[in-house]
């Protein structure tokens, strides 16, 4: 009974995520009709089973935002390390903070919409000037829809990522970046005395791309805890059903339920994830979905 | 009579402004933080997302390498102003209210046009840092038909109305008035008795007074009456006729102050230059901040002003600097005050200029973003300008703990402000340095260096006994038994920074405020 309860209330407040994510970010009236757009969509759990306080653009230790300046959609997820734990430190703040620049400077048009890795690298060093000291690491991963030119331009950084899919078939996917197994490429902001032991790469370290979109594509950026719990096949059939989608709400259920499947999945101990058959290739035997804070933004390019 | 219902709007552009916390190219505390509608109101604190203002209260003035001391001593402001942000609204109206939306302390003071708004700030009664969310002006949209126009005219528009120019008193005195029958006793006075009593006259006084008689004419443009001039104050009426109006006065200028002066008239670079080569050979005090109009003749122009003992340029960017030769200013020797607070000066400029000013005292290097390394100027006035007293360089780039190291070399210091200078390298042991060298120590701005620890602090406890400010902000490594020592143990202590300094207990502060009712004890953080 108790977890009927706590699924219900799980369900609903992704519901509610969607709808008050429709209002920020999918309004598709504002545009005149020649124009590209990003209708959108998001919904995550914390890995956490406990409710927690809920914060617009946060998922546990991901952080998440959609903004738009006049020429750009702009989707951009990160996914905090949770090490930081250990040290004392929230690792959501960094995540939190970088993604919540990121949505500044774009609302202030602060930035080019032909380079993603610009924008998180000004991101990241505007945290290195917060009076407040923000310490911990993150991945992140911004994608940026260039409404001139119908194309998209991306950039990632460790294993959060972007997947593109049309007619059933992934046209563009983001590459992971790992130093090791399970320990991906990442921006820090060590504590003092930490310098030398931590992982830090320099923003500019990011993979970028770039490529045309067409009418009725359809584009997920989500967190490792997406990626590492969903196959490919189940998540492009899933990504199929709103191929040309234009309906904010019925896109918020597809995001709903990808997002609900990769919750099961991360505490599934039996199930053959991604991320086992990942660890089994590095020789670590290892079973099951890996709990992880699950983000998932969903667009569709409406021309 | 012209009607309209009232439009509120928020600021869209800012035009101008004097200080910020934060570089020009970075959106944290900067003044892009006013345009738009408030973020953080009503939230209190101290917040990136506002327009923050990096000096408060007396304590900065202590600084002379930040704080000019006014010209005229005379003429002194009376609003106190410091600082100016101008913001450009997005229709012109006649205004009736203002809003400021605030995050945290201030008090300011409010000088107004039509659509663009500029906020003069006085800081110095302030207890903190101040920020501001938003300005929203609220009034009556401006008429668009010729006929409402007109019924505007009629009703004048106040706050023009009210500034006098200083142009005012025109260089003609009536002589046809036959009014004055009785006896003039200032007749009977010498000449110099009555130029020193002059002497004690602000400029708008002494404009008046030229309007009395033929004789207080005559001796009101006595140029040893324009020593001094700061026109600072009167920014908003400083165009080329009183350029021109000075210039016949001023035969013996020696301090000049034209900040905030000239930006919005075209033909002023040209007046200016003009003025300048024609009055000011033997000036010693020249201040020009946010003149944006500078460019390499200028600077031309200074280097023919062999007494020149101080020399400010703030908030400056010098045009055509990149096709000046370095040398144009090096025949300036006798400098002892250099202020290039937020302007464009190079390297290349700069270190044959403190090459040959041995007597260098004051250096402010606050956000030279083109200054690529502050290594190689820290080593040049480490061995050039041996006799400096007050550094600043806040936000520098490339900064590292061996240019600060270097710094130990330069024992007069007294004050030191290196805020932001090392907030991601290792400082190692670059404030030892500064400690052992630098004993008179009195004010040390250590703002966001962020890794550095109880034990690499603990030399200046040990032997910058003189230390009256120190600034913390932003250090998380420094622990609470570090602080209470540093209240112990320096006996002169008056200003002690901690806001962000997240590893200190709120509650221990407060004790410690009781325990120190003599030290001012700073502590902010972000509250969400």
């Amino acid at each position: 009974m108790h977890s009927l309860w706590l699924t219900g209330r799980l369900l609903s407040r992704a519901i509610w995520n969607g709808f008050a994510n429709i209002s920020s970010a999918a309004d598709p009236n504002v545009h005149r009709k020649t124009d590209p757009f990003l209708v959108s969509a998001v919904c995550g759990f914390s890995k956490e089973r406990k409710i927690q306080r809920l914060i617009k653009g946060q998922f546990g230790d991901d952080a998440w935002f959609t903004a738009r300046y006049k020429s750009a959609d702009v989707l951009g997820v990160a996914d905090g390390v949770g090490g930081w734990r250990a040290y004392g430190i929230d690792p959501g703040e960094f995540s939190m903070h970088l993604m919540k620049t990121c949505e500044r400077l774009i609302k202030l048009g602060r930035f080019t919409p032909s380079n993603p890795s610009e924008l998180l690298a000004r991101s990241y060093y505007e945290l290195l000037h917060h009076k407040k000291s923000i310490l911990g690491s993150s991945t992140a991963c911004v994608v940026i829809l260039n409404r001139e030119n119908s194309t998209l331009y991306t950039a990632n950084i460790g294993d959060s990522g972007y997947m593109v899919v049309r007619g059933g078939r992934i046209i563009h996917r983001s590459e992971e970046q790992q130093h090791y197994f399970n320990t991906p490429f990442q921006l820090s902001l060590p504590p003092p005395g930490y310098q030398a032991d931590v992982l830090s790469d320099q923003p500019d370290s990011a993979i970028t791309d770039n490529f045309p979109v067409e009418d009725g594509d359809v584009i997920l950026v989500a967190t490792d805890g997406v990626f590492d719990n969903l196959p490919q096949n189940l998540l492009v059939s899933e990504l199929t059903k709103v191929q040309g989608e234009r309906c904010a709400s019925r896109l918020q259920m597809v995001a709903n339920s990808i997002a609900w499947m990769a919750r099961n999945l991360s505490f599934d101990e039996t199930f053959v994830s991604p991320f086992a058959e990942s660890a089994f290739a590095n020789g670590i035997n290892t079973i099951g979905g890996k709990p992880d804070d699950i983000t998932v933004i969903l667009a569709t390019v409406a021309i | 009579m012209y009607k309209c219902s009232e439009l509120e709007q928020f600021a869209d552009r800012v035009l101008e402004f004097t200080t910020r916390y934060n570089s020009r190219n970075q959106l944290s505390y900067g003044p892009g933080n006013l345009r738009g509608k408030y973020t953080k109101y009503p939230s209190y604190g101290d917040f990136p997302e506002t327009y923050t203002l990096r000096c408060y209260g007396e304590w900065w003035k202590f600084s002379e390498a930040t704080y000019q001391k006014p010209y005229m001593t005379n003429d002194v402001d009376p609003l106190g102003t410091e600082d100016f942000v101008t913001v450009h609204f997005n229709q012109a109206v006649l205004p009736t209210k203002i809003y400021i939306y605030e995050t945290y302390t201030l008090e300011q003071s409010v000088s107004c046009f039509v659509d663009t708004i500029r906020l003069e700030l006085n800081c110095s009664k302030l207890d903190h840092h101040s920020c501001f969310d938003a300005v929203l002006l609220s009034g009556r949209p401006a008429p668009e038909s010729t006929f409402q126009l007109k019924c505007f005219e009629a009703f004048g528009l106040p706050q023009i109305a009210t500034v006098t120019t200083i142009c005012d008193s025109n260089d003609t005195y009536d002589s046809s008035s036959k009014r004055s029958r009785k006896k003039n006793y200032f007749k009977k006075l010498p000449y110099e008795v009555i130029v020193q009593i002059f002497y004690f006259l602000d400029l708008k006084s002494l404009c008046r007074c030229a309007c009395v008689s033929k004789q207080w004419n005559e001796i009101a443009r006595d140029s040893l009456l324009y020593q001094n001039i700061s026109l600072k104050k009167y920014w908003y009426t400083v165009d080329t006729r009183a350029l021109d109006f000075l210039q016949n006065r001023c035969k013996n200028l020696k301090k000049l102050d034209l900040s905030w002066c000239g930006n919005d008239d075209r033909n002023f670079p040209r007046k200016f230059y003009e003025f300048f080569t024609s009055t000011c050979q033997n000036l010693t005090h020249i201040s020009l901040g946010n003149a944006t109009y500078l460019n390499g003749s200028h600077l031309a122009a200074f280097s023919r002003c062999p007494d020149l003992v101080e020399l400010r340029l703030r908030n400056v960017t010098i045009s055509d600097l990149e096709f000046c030769h370095a040398d144009t200013l090096t025949k300036l020797t006798k400098l002892v005050t250099l202020d290039f607070y937020s302007t464009n000066i190079t390297t290349n400029m700069l270190l044959p200029l403190l090459k040959v000013n041995p007597n260098l005292k004051y250096l402010n290097l606050d956000f030279c973003d083109e200054i690529e390394n502050m290594d190689d100027v820290i080593e040049v006035v480490a061995e050039y300008n041996k006799q400096i007293v007050g550094w600043s360089s806040w936000k520098a780039k490339r900064l590292s703990s061996r240019g600060v190291g270097l710094l130990g070399h330069c024992h007069c210091l007294e004050d030191l402000d290196l805020g932001w200078g090392l907030h991601v390298l290792p400082p190692e042991n670059a404030i030892e340095k500064i400690a052992l060298g630098c004993k008179r120590l009195k004010r040390l701005i250590l703002s966001g260096w962020r890794p550095l620890v109880d034990a690499m602090l603990l030399p200046l406890i040990e032997n910058c006994k003189q230390l009256e400010q120190l600034d913390l902000l932003s250090i998380k490594g420094i622990s609470k038994e570090f602080v209470e020592k540093t209240l112990n143990e320096l006996p002169n202590l008056r200003l002690l920074e901690l806001s962000f300094c997240d590893s200190i207990p709120v509650e221990k502060i407060e004790q410690w405020r009781i325990s120190f009712p003599h030290i001012k004890i700073q502590r902010c953080s972000e509250t969400e």
